[in-house]
């Protein structure tokens, strides 16, 4: 995946200076976030759009295949979930697998727009996973990637160093200048984040 | 695309302390992110939402 390259550029170089540890907000759901979408709150979309921007662009590349498709692709399926908001049911269960199938759904249509063979052909004869299996793991990555996005920042930095850029725990120490027992202790912290948000997952 | 890094090897990265609970809770939580492989980058012209009416 190409934007891979690019993780470097959300991770900062070197460490901020120290400051006073913030008071935890009260994050809003992503429920309470779709109600006030519903009511127009571009705000409300803007948290919505931060929270979920590179599980709906990861789905997307991964069914398009090609990064400025897929990009199109992303925002017509954060324009869909604007205009679809008022449907969304909050008894009908929570907002993660109801975007998801909006953002599948705009991304089919742009998929379907193509003049070009699909990027996950499906019908030939391989190795490669089937629709059944191509679906679990779009769910699995989509379930992922926004709990990624839900851990505290200093956490997921350091998740995302050690899993996605392959620095060990004394590379990443020296590359933000903290202590090796805080790396292995955000990281620790962080997996068990995420694993209690994914413990449906996890079964 | 980019080949992904090197998984982490996860006795490296968490240590033998805990629980054997609490480890395979940890353990899942990697092999969970393994598998999910990094999600992509935001481009700058995806920095904001799209424009909506």
């Amino acid at each position: 995946m190409d934007g891979v390259l690019a993780i470097g550029t959300r991770l900062p170089l070197k460490p901020g200076p120290a400051t006073m540890p913030r008071v935890a907000a009260i994050e809003p759901t992503d429920e309470d976030l779709l109600a006030r979408v519903a009511d127009g709150d571009r705000e409300a979309f803007g948290d919505l759009y931060t929270r979920y921007a590179r599980a709906v662009l990861g789905l997307a590349m991964r069914r398009l295949g090609d990064r400025g498709r897929a990009e199109d692709a992303a925002q017509e399926a954060f324009a869909s979930v604007w205009r679809a908001a008022r449907t969304y049911r909050r008894d009908r269960g929570p907002v993660a697998p109801w975007l998801y199938a909006v953002a599948r759904n705009a991304i089919a249509d742009r998929g379907r727009a193509r003049v070009e063979l699909p990027a996950e052909p499906v019908d030939t004869a391989s190795d490669e996973p089937g629709p059944p299996e191509h679906a679990e793991q779009s769910w699995l990555a989509w379930r992922v990637h926004r709990a990624l996005e839900t851990l505290p920042e200093k956490e997921r930095e350091v998740v995302e160093l050690a899993y996605w850029r392959g620095l060990s725990q004394s590379e990443i120490s020296d590359h933000l200048g903290i202590p090796l027992g805080t790396v292995k202790t955000r990281t620790r912290s962080g997996l068990r984040r995420l694993a209690d948000d994914l413990g449906d997952e996890l079964g | 695309m980019t080949t992904p890094p090197t998984p982490p090897d996860f006795h490296e990265l968490v240590g033998d302390e805990g629980t054997p609970e609490e480890l395979a809770k940890l353990r899942r939580a990697h092999d969970l992110l393994i598998a999910a492989g990094p999600p992509p980058e935001l481009s700058p012209r995806l920095a904001e939402p799209p424009r909506t009416r």
